[in-house]
């Protein structure tokens, strides 16, 4: 895309610049909408370039100006738009998952130690409610002063954002900055990267200033304080997937693997790993819509890669990276089992 | 060292070589212009100790392709160095009998330096078109199916003759040069490898020497003066504009941040990039700090 934007430059006879269509001279549209804005492209790029924001501003122009994005977004809008989350999960059902456990609202508990934001996945996808349920576990074994949000919680709006549905995200992330400027969290912990991402990096924007960690964190925090015991390790091999928006978009690496190191005997690391750290294909609103046309599946292409290191557990932090490498297990025959981090600390509880 | 005559020549021949290069950046200066925003120099300033030892060291390059990285850093920090070079050498050209930086310890080791980083140069630089031509490795490419500009899929490549031909001629030539003047002057301990090379020339008469070294300082720096300006339109005007971008990239609080769009403006036409012109001035200038390398 740089190549081409460079070519354009270059021969445009007077420095006016066209007014052809970026995505007719640049990137096409189909390449736009692929785009599942990992970050790996700005990562890797030597001279500090950003091709992700060129591909993300475009998405904005098609759709906020021309109305022209994949029609399967139009479902995830709509969701976002009428129930406040993209899985169109009504809201007064946004707490199902935490039926039978001990999960106190911010107006049961209004001046919490830290505020738990749950995020829509692990509050609505069966999958990742077991994550959700698994924190909770931990949370309340180490006795921590927590409170959700509860049925007030509504999606960060990140989907709507990376989709190019700047409106609709302007719309949620001014209504979540209002609930939380009037809960005053002192600190936020999420069970979702994209909700960490949004909430601490972009709801500044929107006069939302909050100190937010990820769950990973938080485990390790009540580890390092004793406040959590743990069973001595277990024998099995696992391999950690950095997700895009807790590793390269946030930087946090080490919390994750210090955290396997602890309850399993050996971590290995897939050739792609940290910084370096293969999509799952589910960011950049992919989600919602099926794969763009490639060589092959992203998904299937990062569970082989976790495969070949020969463990039995692949260890996600993010609700979207188990869906995905889920769904590759799933057509594998499930002979290596899919995880979150809370799920296995959880299950090694003293 | 240079006659009247050539040194009147060199004179007009540099000032058309600037204002030709004047051109071609204002050009592109005007063409960054035309983006969204301003720079905050400011930042610039905050950020360029920083950015220098990034920039010195490669560090950014580095993290891939490591002996590519190692050749790019033996072209680079040659390169860098042929900076006070190439001012010596017209210093000297100019004014007979002039020795520049002396003849003492500062002298001597500009002069090893300058004997040193030619080779790394040459070296790199030749690797790194065996690589390109010969090797042809498929990360220097990229899928027929990929939308790249019908123009760069053979540009590139050209670009990368052009350059490389320039960089062997002009420090090869820079290079001969000196061996020439060793053999004419007599042995320099601290040029070993012009010093072997002026070994080639013991049959060579005085005549010959002067005039090899002439046609040395010609093909060295005349091909500079060719070169400058072309440079704004080949992929190696990153040497700027990477430094650039490094210097003054908007603060973000993650690679990924992006802007508030203000809904209530009703002077805002367009919102987010259909053409060029809605681009940032930042993501017009990544353009030219692009190096068509293909890892992204």
């Amino acid at each position: 895309m740089e190549i081409n934007k460079r070519y354009v430059l270059n021969y445009v006879g007077k420095p006016a610049l066209p007014d052809t269509e970026l995505t007719e001279i640049v990137i096409p549209d189909e390449a736009v909408f692929a785009c599942t804005t990992c970050g790996a492209c700005i990562d890797i790029c030597p001279v500090g370039n950003e091709p992700m924001r060129d591909i993300l501003d475009i998405r904005r122009s098609l759709v906020l100006m021309n109305n022209n994005f994949p029609k399967q977004w139009e479902t995830a809008f709509r969701s976002m738009e009428r129930n406040t989350n993209p899985w169109n999960t009504p809201p007064a059902d946004r707490m199902n998952w935490a039926e039978g456990l001990e999960i106190p609202t911010i107006d049961q508990n209004p001046e919490p130690e830290i505020l738990w934001w749950v995020g829509c996945a692990p509050a609505t996808d069966a999958r990742a409610q077991k994550t959700t349920q698994a924190f909770a576990k931990i949370m309340n074994a180490a006795h921590v002063n927590f409170a959700v949000l509860g049925v007030k919680e509504q999606c960060t709006g990140d989907s709507a954002r990376r989709a190019g549905n700047e409106y609709l995200f302007a719309e949620l992330a001014i209504t979540n900055v209002e609930i939380l400027n009037e809960v005053k969290p002192k600190r936020i912990v999420t069970t979702c990267p994209h909700c960490l991402n949004t909430i601490k990096n972009e709801y500044p924007a929107f006069g939302g200033y909050f100190q937010v960690i990820h769950h990973t964190q938080m485990i390790k925090e009540l580890i390092d304080t004793g406040r959590l015991e743990l069973k001595p390790k277990d024998p099995g091999k696992v391999t950690y997937h950095d997700p895009c928006y807790l590793g390269r978009h946030n930087q946090i690496y080490a919390e994750p693997r210090t955290l396997l190191k602890k309850v399993l005997h050996e971590l290995v690391e897939m050739p792609r790993h940290g910084a370096k750290s293969f999509c799952c294909g589910a960011g950049g609103a992919q989600m919602w819509k099926e794969e763009e046309h490639g060589t092959a599946n992203i998904n299937r292409t990062r569970f082989t890669e976790a495969k070949e290191t020969g463990v039995d557990i692949i260890a996600v932090g993010c609700p979207f990276c188990m869906t995905m490498l889920s769904d590759a297990s799933k057509a594998d025959g499930e002979q290596v089992r899919v995880q979150d981090i809370a799920e296995i600390i959880s299950n090694r509880l003293g | 060292m240079l006659t009247l005559i050539e040194k009147i020549l060199f004179t007009l021949t540099s000032l058309a070589s600037l204002t030709a290069a004047w051109f071609a950046v204002n050009r592109l200066t005007v063409i960054i212009g035309q983006g969204q925003g301003q720079p905050d120099w400011d930042l610039a300033w905050k950020r360029l100790g920083r950015v220098l030892i990034k920039v010195g060291t490669f560090q950014p390059v580095f993290r891939f392709r490591l002996l590519p990285s190692l050749f790019h850093a033996m072209i680079g920090w040659g390169f860098a160095f042929f900076l006070l070079v190439n001012i010596g050498g017209i210093l000297q050209a100019y004014f007979p009998n002039y020795e520049f930086l002396g003849s003492g310890i500062t002298g001597n080791l500009f002069r090893l330096f300058g004997d040193f980083l030619s080779i790394s140069v040459l070296v790199g630089t030749t690797f790194m078109l065996v690589r390109r031509f010969i090797f042809k490795p498929h990360e220097l490419g990229t899928r027929d199916s990929t939308q790249l500009n019908l123009k760069a899929r053979f540009g590139i490549n050209r670009d990368s003759a052009i350059v490389g031909s320039f960089i062997l001629f002009h420090v090869g030539s820079r290079f001969m040069g000196e061996s020439f003047k060793i053999a004419l002057l007599g042995h320099d301990a601290w040029q070993p490898f012009a010093y072997s090379l002026a070994s080639y020339w013991s049959g060579l008469s005085e005549w010959a020497l002067i005039i090899g070294q002439h046609i040395a300082f010609w093909l060295a720096l005349g091909l500079i003066l060719v070169f400058i300006p072309y440079f704004p339109y080949s992929k190696h005007i990153h040497l700027f504009f990477a430094p650039l971008n490094f210097l003054l990239k908007p603060v973000r609080r993650s690679p990924g941040e992006l802007s508030r769009l203000n809904f209530d403006d009703e002077t805002i036409e367009r919102f987010g990039a259909s053409i060029l012109k809605d681009l940032g001035w930042e993501q017009l200038m990544d353009a030219y700090a692009c190096i068509m390398c293909f890892r992204c």
